[in-house]
């Protein structure tokens, strides 16, 4: 009697009661351990974003007590640095890139001995590797607050689903393998929604101290958000606008929430004045952009014609607003429950009151970044100004809430349809992960990344020379030698040369398919590019390059599409 | 006692308020906003045609208007190999056209009859006349599917919706665009319409167990989904979908099923076998699409006098591919209404009309298979000829709207204004993608890059009748110059060969080289992949010393255009 009372009892406990729920738990864990190992083992093929890059090398500069510091070196942030402070440090300060991002990979690749060097047949460094990995810590930290924070605003159930559903958001995997800060920002962003739900239930329950001192937490998680992103300060500006209005007494809220997110903060924006005599940084003169104009023309001009023009400002804020609009599906990796989100926000009577009031919260602070992203632009998917990503776990909760509700509606109370009806959204939301599980795997970025290569310069360019390059920061990285950005015109590589502004020759010029493969005419000879046109098309010949500085010249793989212009032939 | 003219203007203000005319006051506002958006598009907006096919049907409809067949004076290389493959000797020119279906050509045809005497361009024109001849028809056609979407959505929901998803249609800029473009999606859209309509009233006479009606208004739909099978292939995915609709729900099964098969069928084979007579191919060359993206462009292969057949093994890989790159850009293949979205989530609700409901799953079903078609012949930007999303954005809006609504009503929130403020943001959302198309549209009255429709004029009148004109936008060139015009060959050599075995009945004695060559990625597409050959042409480093065509001048704009001849033709004669 008592054997069959405890069989009854744990089979009672598997089929609904805890046992199911750790089983359930289980299997989300076993489906991101499984996710995880096949990214490692098949779908890394090193960095492909120029930010990882850059923030991966001004982290080496971290690691290496060289301070804040970079070796990617934009002609405009001399010039700026020259023009208002009279003075060029070198190493130049880092101003263009947030300090989350190269911080966590100085504590990285200290922690594994920065080993960026290849062996032979190896095409991603170990550096890389770790990185990675600590990006897909963040990302698995991140899953477990957004789980606490889905079982806060609505159940345990809906929260493992929802989680499940991050899970297989391709999106999520690509950014935690980028190598930008992303992921580390999601894991400070989504305990920053924790915090302010937990405030929001302080609130409820009449604990005011409790719930500002939580509120005031909140704000210094977004602070660290904006280390990570400077489009953070927008997010800000809509959790303060929220908490203000919630949060009880307003007065010290609105007070105390700015000072407490502007502290952190101070540190970088001295930093950045001291370089520049700007607090926000190179990121700033994106504003000075002209329409249609690329943003990399502007970095590389040493003699910019900075004029500040709001019309300029305004037709770049709408053209990048609607691209962001037409890209939005796929900045919220093309995750059908996310997009449900803002049906649910309008058009859903959530019955329990802390869901009805966070989303507000939520779309509030989505607002914010769009905002931010409409001004500095949003790119790929993947990219560093790309901050959807932060809001895709919440509002796949949301999303999902909204269609079970839904479902419920139908009146079909079968499990085999319910369960049905979520594999369907699992089978949909799954899809362009199932196109990256089934595509072809990639060994190198190629084109135009091919780190084996770019290391070799390490040996041709010596550490108390410089090189000029369509990818520094790729150069930067895996050289680890000082790298110009491949200026406006010839005359300012050969002024930048001969008056010694990086202290070091420039000895060398990288030129790969980043500039090779541009619009022939649109982007390099009437573009970009049409100071070095000759160069970019190969047309320059030995015998036009004997008066000139650099006077030797090899074409390297692959198939002759990259080419390296130098003083000597230092490859023989 | 209240004076009489007092009352007169009470009793105006009431009828303003909530009597008739209100409505009238709203019906000729919403007439006023379209006849105000078609000016807009048309007159300002417009800068002529900008597509590849739209351009090709329009010269061949001319060639239909002037008497000369269904024949077309763009010809490609793979087009010449189709020919010689069944006959031994080209056929003369011009050729007989192979490559599109037929009825948007005819439909061109019929509108440029009338203007015969505006089709030579005048140098100082900016906007070929029949540009704007075949955009005006574009809109009327879109204007009157809207008229039969309205009454097909009265009688799905009710006439408030109806009015409403009208409103929401026409704000849509993506459908103005397409009605600007010359493709035939808006013919399909009116027949897709129609199509609907009826099969809504096949589905009510269903209920009304009158199989001879159903039977009868199935017929028509059949006729109508061959009808837009002859304006673009690749609508026979949403008849297959449709097919199944029938076989799965109309009764009897098999009855109906087949009757609308063997009409379609009917219909269709026609053209199949024209095609089979004159090219051995029922397909003609329209196929050869399925190759693009497959092992290189679908250019790369109609540009092949001797094309490899095994690249057809390579198509299995891209259609995953195919099917990704829809899911990830649907938003804006739905023109980035927020109310076509909202369809998608109207299948977790199910509306009171018990026809309402089943239709949808039609939708679905026809949908579902117009997305494995376009994973086979995958659309080229949201404006393009095989983008089959668009036919279904209106009947996507009226259900989306519809269950909108639903949600909001469900909130129970007794406050006037904000379900005028709900509605009013859903409108100013679908319209948003217009407002900024129109406000933020770049000045200039030319299609540039790549089209400068005076100029291609201006280089094919230096060309005599009977020289052959060469280029990479061969398209243009017949319907802007009216002249024969070669694609651009895979390699120099067929080049040669066409020219000196003089394929096309006369030397090819012009080249014109376009941004649609020289703005390809130089590396990857000029140097190395499908303009290699052309590579010292595209950059004006060729050696023409052995070269049929030794004369070169650039030409506007920013010398991005350049023109290669057998002697000079553009040097002011003394």
């Amino acid at each position: 009697m008592g054997l069959e009372t405890n069989l009854q009892s744990f089979i009672h406990a598997f089929e609904q009661g805890r046992a199911a729920l750790w089983i359930r738990r289980l299997l989300v864990v076993a489906i991101l351990g499984l996710l995880a190992m096949m990214w490692f083992a098949f779908k890394f093929s090193g960095f492909s974003v120029p930010e990882a890059m850059d923030q991966a090398q001004v982290g080496r500069q971290l690691a290496s007590r060289q301070g804040f510091t970079t070796l990617y070196a934009r002609p405009l942030a001399m010039h700026l640095s020259l023009s208002r402070t009279g003075r060029l440090e070198v190493p130049m300060p880092e101003t263009s890139q947030a300090p989350l991002g190269p911080i966590v990979n100085a504590v990285v690749l200290r922690a594994t001995g920065m080993n960026s060097t290849f062996v032979p047949g190896q095409t991603i460094s170990s550096a890389e590797r770790a990185i990675t990995i600590a990006g897909f810590g963040f990302f698995a930290g991140s899953l477990l607050l957004s789980y606490f924070l889905a079982r806060r605003l609505f159940d345990p159930q809906l929260a493992l689903l929802g989680v499940g559903l991050v899970i297989i958001t391709d999106l999520m995997w690509r950014f935690s393998f980028s190598g930008l800060p992303q992921m580390a920002m999601l894991f400070f962003f989504t305990g920053a929604m924790l915090a302010l739900a937990a405030a929001l239930d302080a609130g409820h329950a009449q604990r005011r101290m409790k719930s500002v001192l939580l509120t005031l937490l909140a704000a210094f998680l977004l602070a660290i958000v904006t280390l990570g992103h400077g489009i953070g300060i927008w997010i800000f500006a809509g959790f303060w606008v929220f908490a203000v209005a919630v949060i009880r007494p307003r007065w010290l809220v609105a007070l105390a929430a700015p000072v407490v997110f502007a502290a952190p903060l101070l540190p970088w924006a001295w930093h950045n004045w001291r370089a520049l005599r700007n607090p926000f940084g190179l990121p700033f003169y994106e504003l000075y952009r002209p329409p249609g104009g690329d943003p990399l023309a502007l970095l590389a001009d040493l003699e910019p014609v900075l004029r500040f023009n709001v019309s300029h400002v305004l037709t770049n804020t709408g053209a990048q607003a609607i691209e962001q609009l037409s890209r939005l599906f796929t900045y919220l990796g093309g995750n059908i429950v996310a997009v449900a989100f803002f049906f649910a926000v309008v058009l859903h009577v959530f019955r329990r009151w802390q869901p009805a009031q966070f989303r507000w919260a939520v779309l509030l602070m989505w607002l914010g970044a769009a905002a931010g992203m409409a001004v500095f632009g949003t790119g790929a998917a993947v990219s560093a100004n790309q901050l959807h990503i932060l809001f895709l776990p919440v509002m796949i909760f949301y999303g999902l809430a909204f269609l079970l509700v839904l479902y419920s509606r139908l009146g079909l109370e079968q499990p085999l349809l319910r369960g049905g009806f979520l594999a369907a959204i699992y089978a949909v939301t799954a899809v362009p992960l199932l196109g990256t599980v089934l595509s072809e795997s990639q060994r190198i970025n190629w084109p135009p990344y091919l780190p084996p290569l770019i290391t070799r310069f390490s040996e041709w360019v010596q550490p108390a020379e410089a090189i000029a390059a369509d990818i520094p920061w790729a150069t930067a990285w895996y050289a680890g030698r000082t790298s110009l950005l491949l200026p406006e015109s010839i005359g300012q590589f050969e002024i930048i040369h001969s008056e010694g502004l990086l202290r070091a020759p420039l000895v060398g010029i990288y030129l790969t398919p980043f500039s090779g493969d541009q619009a022939t005419y649109e982007g390099i000879v009437n573009g970009r590019y049409r100071e070095w046109a000759r160069f970019v098309l190969r047309e320059i010949k030995q015998e036009d390059l004997s008066n000139w500085m650099l006077r030797s010249a090899v074409n390297l793989p692959i198939d002759a599409q990259s080419i390296f212009f130098t003083d000597r032939p230092r490859w023989r | 006692m209240i004076p009489a003219e007092d009352r007169q203007v009470q009793e105006f203000v009431h009828d303003i308020e909530s009597g008739g005319l209100k409505a009238l006051i709203l019906r000729v506002l919403f007439f006023a906003v379209i006849a105000g958006l078609a000016t807009a598009y048309l007159l300002v907006n417009f800068r002529g045609l900008n597509n590849e096919t739209a351009m090709d049907q329009a010269q061949i409809g001319r060639q239909i208007a002037a008497g000369a067949g269904y024949t077309t004076l763009y010809v490609r290389p793979l087009a010449m190999w189709q020919f010689l493959e069944q006959r031994d000797t080209l056929p003369p020119n011009p050729m007989p056209e192979i490559y599109n279906f037929p009825l948007n050509p005819l439909l061109n045809a019929a509108l440029l009859r009338p203007i015969k005497r505006w089709w030579p361009m005048e140098p100082t024109q900016m906007i070929y006349t029949g540009d704007t001849v075949i955009a005006a028809a574009g809109i009327m056609l879109f204007l009157a599917s809207v008229f039969i979407l309205f009454f097909l959505v009265r009688s799905l929901f009710d006439a408030r919706i109806a009015w409403m998803t009208s409103g929401l249609v026409v704000l849509t800029d993506l459908l103005w665009r397409f009605s600007l473009s010359g493709l035939p999606q808006m013919l399909m859209l009116f027949f897709f319409s129609a199509a609907l309509w009826l099969v809504h009233r096949a589905m009510e006479a269903r209920e009304e167990q009158r199989t001879g009606r159903v039977l009868l208004l199935l017929s028509g739909v059949a006729v109508l989904f061959a009808l837009m099978t002859l304006a673009q292939p690749l609508a026979s995915w949403i008849f297959l979908g449709f097919l199944v609709f029938v076989f799965a729900w109309f009764r009897p099964h098999a009855v109906s099923g087949l009757l609308v098969f063997f009409i379609y069928a009917a219909i269709v084979a026609p053209w199949l076998l024209r095609n089979y007579l004159v090219c051995g191919n029922p397909f003609g060359l329209a196929l050869f699409s399925i190759l693009e993206g497959a092992s290189g462009s679908e250019h790369a292969f109609m540009s092949n006098l001797q094309p490899d057949l095994s690249a057809f093994g390579s198509v299995r890989g891209k259609l995953r591919g195919g099917l990704l790159d829809q899911f990830q850009n649907l938003f804006s293949y739905l023109g980035y209404n927020i109310a076509a979205v909202a369809f998608f989530f109207s299948l977790l609700h199910v509306f009171k009309i018990g026809v309402t409901n089943i239709l949808r799953w039609g939708l679905v079903l026809m949908w579902f298979f117009a997305v494995l078609g376009m994973a086979a012949f995958a659309p080229r930007g949201d404006v393009s000829h095989n983008q089959l999303h668009v036919l279904f954005l209106p009947i996507f809006i009226a259900y989306g709207l519809a269950f909108l609504i639903v949600l909001w009503n469900r909130m129970n929130l007794q406050f006037a204004p904000a379900r005028v403020a709900f509605l009013g943001a859903i409108f100013f959302l679908s319209a948003l993608p217009m407002g900024i198309n129109l406000l933020t549209s770049p000045p200039g009255r030319i299609a540039w890059p790549p089209y400068v429709a005076p100029f291609i004029h201006e280089i094919s009148t230096w060309m005599d009748p009977d020289e052959i004109l060469c280029s990479d936008m061969p398209w243009a060139t017949a319907w802007y110059g009216g002249h024969l015009s070669l694609l651009l060959p895979s390699s120099i050599p067929q080049f040669v060969t066409i020219h000196d075995y003089k394929y096309l009945g006369g030397p090819v004695n012009g080249l014109y080289l376009t941004p649609v060559s020289g703005n390809r990625p130089f590396l990857s597409q000029v140097a190395k992949g499908d303009y290699a050959a052309w590579a010292t042409f595209i950059m004006r480093t060729a050696d023409l010393s052995r070269f049929p065509l030794q004369y070169f001048t650039p030409l506007p704009v920013d010398n991005e255009c350049v023109f290669y001849s057998n002697r000079d033709r553009w040097s002011p004669r003394e």
